[in-house]
């Protein structure tokens, strides 16, 4: 088996819900020790939401929160007793990285804010992941991602210009930032293995994302526009957008750039005369008589499916594609030779798929090698193994609460 | 982070230098890379990288020294050109290599080793290179060859349908965002990679695929598959919930007065006491909050609640004037302005 990246790179990850979790993944996932400290009195938010094994809640029965939890080891720490306190001060001081995402100041009331943890550990680094950044006048206003994805902008610019807007499915910003946190604590990594310094890193979740729309911004700083939606239209391309296919609710989507793609469009469709109107000649006509193209283009898709759409373009060179649902994913053959799902065995869940990771390192690939923990799960291997505590030690803090 | 020297002298990835080839589909890797203090050079055709001709433009100036996307996601590299289609630029290519640590590039598999270009090629003379690839769907594979504009792998990585309102076409958010997605994780890679070399002196090719960073957007949505055997479909201004018996929806999106405003009811022990000073406020603006009042937030159970019972403890809530945003609003927003993350920058345009 090749070895791992990041072997040796120990995680203190107080994180949860959905930014610091995905973030740490990315370590656990290239060989990082990470720890995933819980509480069974106040648990993760996404143990508490479906999609459950078998339509029945339940704490371990969740595939949201699994996903996101690949490789880790679970500890449970009740945090409002001393020796809870105590156990996540030890932990703190066998890790290279703190994570967490709480509103800005929780930490500081168990006393592990990042000025007290460099006491305990000088060269840690300190991640910290926020809606709006730990200080100024919004830096402690609570949020997630399906509110901060209007607050960024994304809800206006998706939907159709004549209608309201229609936000991105999934708190879509919550899979923004965790990139940002991931390449930030990297960053911090290096610096610190040439330095001896380590830092406190303050991850802006709204600022994350206004980097996925910064020519928007500059438009609108330089040029004073604000861009509002447009459907599926792209301003250099025509035909550009979904086009109804075979079956229910069963879409392709088509971008056609170039005269050339154009051509080889028509000649797929089997040059109807139509596709010869002068109305449809250059790029600048298809777009000005656009809604009437996307309907006759539509006339055509609609006796094949998007797979065929899929199929026969590309292999003439027009862009296309299958508006793929969460079903279509799973018998993908791209994905399949990417080896996208992977199947691990949950304690609770049994055998089930977990999102692979999107890029592949040719000499230490990641690896999903551990389904996500059940609550609490490794509390034993962590404690003695890791913190190499003895089994009295552990037995009093069971009898005092403190793993609760 | 804010860039003056000081801080320059002192950034996290000051000693490594990146070359960067990529065009739209890579540009965010490089840039974050820069952004983080690497010399990252990018090297662009004689005539100029295409990414030069998407606007929008500066005063709308349709000039390829006036791109505002290629500013906001080419700042802090530097240019040079490069022929690439003959020998002497791929010469000077193989040479940038030796006293490279990174290069990122975004063509079409292939053309790098068309190019003589490839990995196992520029390996031989710098074994430490970390070379990132980022394509639609990855170097190898069926779909390896698809064409991949954005709405293309919005599409394939199952963003687009569940996008939009139920019944119309899916679609796809409307700035294009695959690319962004995809080269955030190539820096991941690269980072990851890094790490490694510093410690035996390896480097490696990190291959991207930006359908599956895609896929990275879509919450639960593979989950309610794998579990359940249940598509969620798109929901316009809700957020979809599926279940055997079938399917519900919670408002994620609400009318007001002047536009919209977000918010979730989601009662949970973290978000109860901002819900009830919620609830105090309408009921000091006049607001009839009786039926709010009478719910029991500790005990709201979501696997059980209806859309009926969310949307009437919502209905009173979106009364008073708020908006979606808008893009001027930031520019003098206090938060924004305090943490320095736009920056004016001057540019002899």
């Amino acid at each position: 088996m090749p070895e791992k990246a990041l072997e040796g790179v120990k995680v203190a990850d107080f994180t949860w819900v959905g930014v610091g979790p995905v973030t740490t993944k990315y370590l656990a996932d290239h060989g990082a020790t990470v720890v995933r400290v819980e509480s069974t009195t106040r648990t993760d938010i996404l143990r508490r939401l479906p999609p459950y094994k078998g339509e029945e809640p339940g704490v371990d029965r969740s595939g949201f929160f699994a996903n996101f939890n690949t490789n880790k080891w679970g500890l449970t720490l009740n945090m409002s007793t001393p020796k809870g306190i105590q156990v996540a001060e030890r932990l703190i001081a066998w890790a290279d990285i703190v994570a967490e995402n709480f509103s800005p100041g929780a930490m500081g009331k168990w006393g592990l804010d990042y000025e007290s943890v460099k006491k305990i550990k000088p060269d840690v680094i300190y991640y910290s992941a926020s809606s709006q950044g730990q200080g100024g006048p919004h830096g402690r206003m609570r949020g997630f991602g399906d509110t901060l994805v209007s607050l960024t902008g994304f809800t206006h610019i998706t939907g159709w210009p004549d209608g309201a807007p229609t936000p991105p499915h999934g708190a879509y910003t919550d899979f923004i930032a965790p990139r940002f946190g991931a390449v930030s604590i990297l960053a911090a990594l290096d610096y610190r293995r040439r330095t001896g310094k380590g830092q406190h890193l303050d991850l802006s979740q709204l600022e994350t994302a206004l980097q996925f729309i910064g020519p928007l911004i500059l438009d609108c700083s330089v040029n004073g526009r604000i861009f509002d939606r447009v459907g599926n239209s792209d301003p250099y391309a025509a035909p550009h957008g979904a086009y109804p296919c075979q079956g229910e609710d069963r879409w392709c989507v088509i971008a056609v750039y170039t005269d050339e793609e154009w051509n080889a469009l028509c000649k797929v469709m089997g040059n109807p005369p139509w596709s010869r109107d002068d109305k449809f000649s250059t790029l600048s006509m298809r777009k000005e008589n656009q809604e009437e193209l996307d309907k006759l283009i539509g006339e055509w898709t609609k006796d094949y499916t998007p797979e065929q759409v899929m199929q026969t373009l590309q292999k003439e060179g027009v862009a296309a594609g299958v508006v793929q649902r969460p079903s279509d994913l799973f018998s993908d053959p791209q994905l399949a030779h990417r080896r996208h799902f992977v199947v691990l065995n949950h304690r609770e869940i049994g055998p089930h798929a977990y999102d692979g990771i999107p890029f592949h390192l040719s000499e230490t690939p990641g690896e999903l090698a551990r389904a996500a923990p059940c609550i609490g799960q490794d509390k034993e291997y962590v404690l003695k193994e890791i913190l190499g505590m003895s089994d009295e030690e552990v037995a009093e803090l069971v009898v005092t609460g403190a793993l609760e | 982070m804010s860039m003056d020297a000081d801080d320059l002298r002192e950034a996290p990835l000051k000693p490594y230098r990146v070359l960067d080839l990529t065009q739209e589909n890579g540009f965010l890797c490089g840039k974050i890379l820069a952004d983080l203090g690497a010399d990252v050079v990018k090297i662009e055709p004689p005539q100029g990288d295409p990414g030069r001709s998407i606007g929008p433009f500066y005063r709308d100036e349709v000039n390829p020294e006036r791109s505002l996307y290629w500013f906001s996601f080419n700042l802090n590299k530097r240019s040079i050109t490069l022929d690439m289609e003959i020998e002497d630029g791929r010469e000077i290519l193989k040479r940038l290599v030796e006293r490279a640590d990174f290069l990122i590039e975004s063509f079409p598999p292939g053309h790098m080793d068309e190019l003589g270009l490839g990995y196992e090629d520029l390996k031989e003379s710098n074994p430490g290179l970390i070379m990132i690839s980022i394509t639609p769907f990855g170097q190898s594979g069926p779909y390896s060859h698809f064409k991949g504009p954005d709405i293309v792998n919005m599409a394939m990585g199952g963003q687009m349908h569940l996008c939009g309102n139920e019944d119309t076409p899916p679609v796809r958010i409307s700035h294009p965002q695959s690319y962004l997605h995809a080269a955030m994780e190539g820096a991941v890679g690269g980072l990851i990679a890094l790490y490694y070399r510093e410690s035996n002196g390896v480097g490696q090719h990190v291959d991207v695929s930006a359908q599956q960073s895609v896929i990275w957007t879509l919450m639960d949505a593979t989950a309610y598959w794998d579990l359940n055997k249940l598509n969620l479909h798109r929901s316009g201004q809700y957020y979809p919930r599926a279940t055997s018996s079938g399917e519900t929806r919670f408002r994620i999106l609400w009318p007001c007065k002047d536009g919209f405003v977000s918010f979730f009811l989601m009662a949970d022990p973290s978000t109860i006491p901002g819900i009830l000073q919620m609830v105090d406020w309408m009921e000091e603006e006049g607001i009839d909050v009786s039926y709010l009042k009478s719910v029991d937030w500790n005990a709201l159970n979501y696997d059980t609640l209806t859309e009926e019972e969310y949307e009437r403890m919502g209905v009173p809530l979106p009364k008073r004037s708020m908006s979606v945003w808008e893009s001027p609003s930031w520019s003098s927003s206090p938060v924004i302005r305090k943490r320095s993350s736009m920056k004016e920058q001057s540019k002899g345009v």
